[in-house]
């Protein structure tokens, strides 16, 4: 077992780093000004996981879309008691979700820390699926989708992904849809489980009133050391160029909703928090609440403070997106990308780049107040390969001309433009 | 956690609270519902975006930036039978700044001076931000349908509540906001700064008194009445039940049934009425999670709430339309296997647990000490989560089984799914 101590002397926080004996990472970051802790258990093994070939194995594996969150809900049953009904004698609140390129094991507890663990572990560690039960699932997972399928927020992103991207596993839906999950067995299930969920594949995040010491005699007592699993996912080859400049969808929605997303390079799969944060300056400088376009678009009546901007990423997949409502999304568009084209041509001032930094910076520090935004931090920095404080760090560290940079990248011609709108519209 | 009076018609409730890196404070203004909802449902985007020192939203948006990216959000919502009207604050500490300003005491009086020193001239307020609110307020009643779910649970309240105040929207009509003047907005904040009382909620590393003094020290000025609390109508029983079903064109129906809680005021048999909810339906050992949704399988949700401040009891599903008579006639029938005392005393020590287990993390989340702040400064008893878990600790078996003896279903809606519009 090996451990290190990672620090940030601005924020006077710090957080263990510990190389567990069963092949898990573990990190605890004790904070006892709290009452209670939140834990996270999170696995790579998202919606964009389609296609992967392990090591030992000759042949590729392809499993239906949406199994990775078909799996996060039947992780919770067992043979005996269900993993709701142990967290029920505790007290606890526990929850899972899946997204693109992770699943997530979670709990929030006032008390009983260590029992809490203990189950979290547990369960995650002891998968047991039968077609009986399996076949279950699909109702109420079905359900899932459809109410996903009545939220126009949820579609106008699966369609921006889908404009942008061509082949890129981005686009499907995380749930799957009703067809590709009745396709689901015990088996596939269980060739994904033993695939995505070894050790070294994972990682352990809590953050509270608990210890070091705590955690890890919980994970000495319920965890097995296991092998690391070799794999590679197959990531297809993909285009530079958008797949189609617009996509629309009808749906009972008053104002239309749109989404522009403009196309990046294919590499790296995982964005650096350098990156990252000069993006999100770029993006505010464009089109944030500091930026003129902003202002004048809100006075013309043809935005509302639902306007944003931000970086979406993930493993495989980053696309920088301006959200919002308008009556008239088009006009919203071509005034966006008429701001962005002047920036490109005029360049940053010092005053706008120096202002939007410091509102970034001091958003990120508001990120350091909850644990269940530390824990959820702590798991997805350790994805990305860096630290808790890597993103905080890049804010002193970042220049104009990275911000330069990133604004070079916003190109009208490789762009997508979502909407959706009622059919009255 | 305490609340404080800070001068006529002023109080502070407030949470000093030292692993917070940020201060958030929230100025409400409590006003009843009522005929004048529409005109006072337009004032927060009003006093929030903009100032008589920083009269742009450009301007005034660059000045939370170089406050640390400090946001001023205005909001609009109901609680029991009163329009709040509030500005939230969040902003970074004093610690974190990195060249050693003041930021939480710069804005908290920003914030001071979006409800006391608004850019209005005797005319009233400015016509170009008048028009902007409008708007938006135009614009946020429309996509309230958007949200099926909200939907849902909004045609509900309005039909349950049919002949209460309670049926209206806080953000108010929309047929009503044309007619609204700029001299109008200006008597209502007028009339607000004067009758309306005002909870500040503080959340933040600075103490408590440090945020008082500067309360007062802003709110001295203004000659507050104090003013007696507002009450809200609560009616212990249904008339008989009645079903209203709309279609339209969704994937999910939504089945949404409010119940009368038998409560006469907010606190009234508080305790045992929301262990019988957990037990019903809120959380995974409930009757509904454990037999609609597991058992069953017919829905991806279905949980009941209780809305204390009007003595309501709220199930909300999400389900097939085909399916919504089943999962209604399931619901019916665990109601009253709570009733009969069909559940185990295991299932009792659960919903104690659990919400045991949440009251005491109420502080491990700047946002949710501030809700419950709010929620509490405005009632006419004010306690701690600390206090409010005792509560629930003494409560027995039979008190639940009391308490579910006097809910009484009084409307159901269902959301089908479909190609008509709405239907008798």
């Amino acid at each position: 077992m090996t451990e290190r101590i990672i620090r940030n002397d601005l924020l006077g926080e710090q957080y263990y780093e510990i190389e567990h004996d069963s092949g898990l990472r573990v990190l605890v970051m004790e904070l006892p000004r709290y009452t209670g802790a939140f834990a996270m258990f999170g696995t790579r093994f998202g919606s964009v996981d389609t296609c992967f070939k392990r090591s030992d194995e000759a042949d590729y594996t392809t499993v239906p879309d949406g199994i990775a969150h078909f799996l996060e809900h039947k992780l919770f049953e067992s043979e005996e008691k269900d993993a709701f009904e142990r967290f029920n004698q505790t007290g606890a609140s526990a929850n899972a979700f899946t997204s693109y390129d992770r699943t997530s094991y979670l709990f929030q507890c006032a008390d009983r820390v260590e029992e809490n663990l203990e189950i979290l572990l547990d369960f995650v560690t002891h998968p047991y699926f039968t077609e009986e039960t399996v076949q279950k699932e699909q109702g109420i997972i079905g359900q899932e989708i459809r109410m996903y399928q009545d939220n126009p927020d949820w579609v106008l992103v699966l369609n921006l992904l889908r404009a942008i991207y061509h082949a890129n596993p981005a686009r499907l839906d995380i749930a799957g849809s009703v067809e590709s999950i009745a396709e689901i067995t015990p088996a596939l299930l269980y060739a994904c489980y033993r695939t995505f969920y070894n050790h070294s594949n994972m990682v352990l995040a809590v953050a509270g009133n608990v210890t070091k010491e705590q955690v890890l005699a919980v994970c000495d007592r319920a965890l097995q050391k296991e092998a690391p699993v070799r794999f590679e996912q197959i990531v297809p080859e993909e285009p530079d160029t958008v797949a189609q400049p617009y996509i629309e969808a009808v749906m009972p929605v008053e104002l239309p909703k749109f989404a522009l997303g403009f196309k990046q390079p294919a590499q790296p799969l995982v964005r650096s928090d350098r990156e990252t944060v000069a993006m999100e300056i770029a993006l505010d400088i464009a089109a944030g609440k500091l930026s003129p376009l902003y202002h004048a678009l809100l006075e013309k009546g043809l935005i509302n403070p639902s306007f944003s901007a931000f970086y979406f990423t993930g493993r495989g997949f980053a696309v920088p997106m301006i959200v919002g409502e308008s009556a008239d999304p088009a006009a919203v568009r071509e005034a966006v990308l008429a701001r962005i084209e002047a920036l490109q041509q005029n360049g940053i001032s010092d005053e706008d780049f120096s202002l939007s930094r410091k509102q970034l910076y001091g958003r990120a520090v508001r990120g350091f107040n909850d644990v269940d935004d530390l824990a959820y931090q702590l798991t997805d920095a350790c994805f990305r390969g860096s630290t808790l404080f890597g993103e905080i760090e890049s804010f002193r560290a970042v220049t104009k001309e990275d911000v330069t940079e990133m604004l070079g990248r916003l190109q009208s011609a490789n762009s997508s433009f979502s909407v959706v709108k009622g059919a009255k519209a | 956690m305490k609340l404080q009076k800070i001068c006529k018609g002023v109080r502070l409730a407030g949470c000093g609270a030292a692993q917070f890196k940020t201060a958030a404070v929230s100025l409400s203004l409590l006003a009843p519902l009522d005929e004048k909802t529409t005109v006072r449902a337009l004032l927060p985007g009003l006093l929030a975006r903009t100032t008589k020192e920083y009269p742009t939203t450009l301007s005034m948006n660059r000045r939370l930036g170089a406050l640390y990216g400090a946001s001023i959000t205005p909001s609009v919502k109901k609680q029991g039978e009163m329009q709040v009207l509030t500005l939230t604050l969040t902003t970074l500490d004093d610690r974190f700044a990195l060249e050693g300003e003041d930021v939480c005491t710069e804005a908290i009086g920003l914030l001071c001076d979006c409800l006391l020193q608004p850019d209005v001239t005797q005319e009233g307020f400015r016509p170009e931000n008048v028009r902007r609110e409008k708007a938006l307020l135009r614009q946020r009643l429309d996509s309230e349908n958007d949200d099926k779910r909200l939907y849902a649970l909004r045609r509900m309240t309005e039909e349950m509540c049919r002949d209460e105040p309670y049926r209206r929207n806080p953000c108010g009509c929309r047929d009503e906001i044309d007619a609204i003047t700029e001299k109008d907005l200006l008597d209502c904040w007028m009339d607000l700064m004067l009758h309306a009382n005002v909870l500040v909620a503080y959340v933040g590393s600075l103490p408590e008194e440090t945020v008082a003094a500067v309360l007062k020290a802003r709110f001295s000025a203004v000659q507050k009445q104090e003013l007696p609390e507002l009450r809200t109508e609560f009616l212990t029983e249904s008339y008989g039940s009645r079903t209203v079903r709309e279609t339209q064109d969704v994937q999910q129906g939504k089945l949404v049934i409010g119940y009368r809680a038998g409560m006469t005021y907010e606190m009234d048999n508080y305790a045992a009425i929301r262990l019988m909810t957990a037990i019903f339906g809120g959380g995974t050992f409930s009757k509904l999670f454990c037999n609609v949704r597991e058992k069953m399988s017919l829905c991806y949700y279905c949980s009941a709430r209780l809305v204390r401040h009007k003595g309501l009891i709220i199930v909300e599903s999400g389900v097939e339309t085909a399916n919504a008579e089943q999962a209604l006639a399931a619901i019916r029938r665990e109601l009253d296997e709570v009733r009969a005392g069909n559940f185990t005393d295991e299932t009792l020590a659960q919903a104690k647990r659990a919400l045991c287990d949440s009251l005491r993390s109420v502080t491990d989340s700047s946002f949710s000490a501030l809700s419950w702040l709010e929620s509490l400064g405005m009632s006419e008893t004010f306690r701690t989560p600390q206090e409010f878990a005792e509560l629930l600790q003494s409560v027995s078996r039979e008190e639940v089984i009391l308490a579910a003896n006097l809910v009484t279903e009084d409307t159901v809606f269902l959301l089908q799914s479909g190609r008509k519009e709405a239907q008798a």
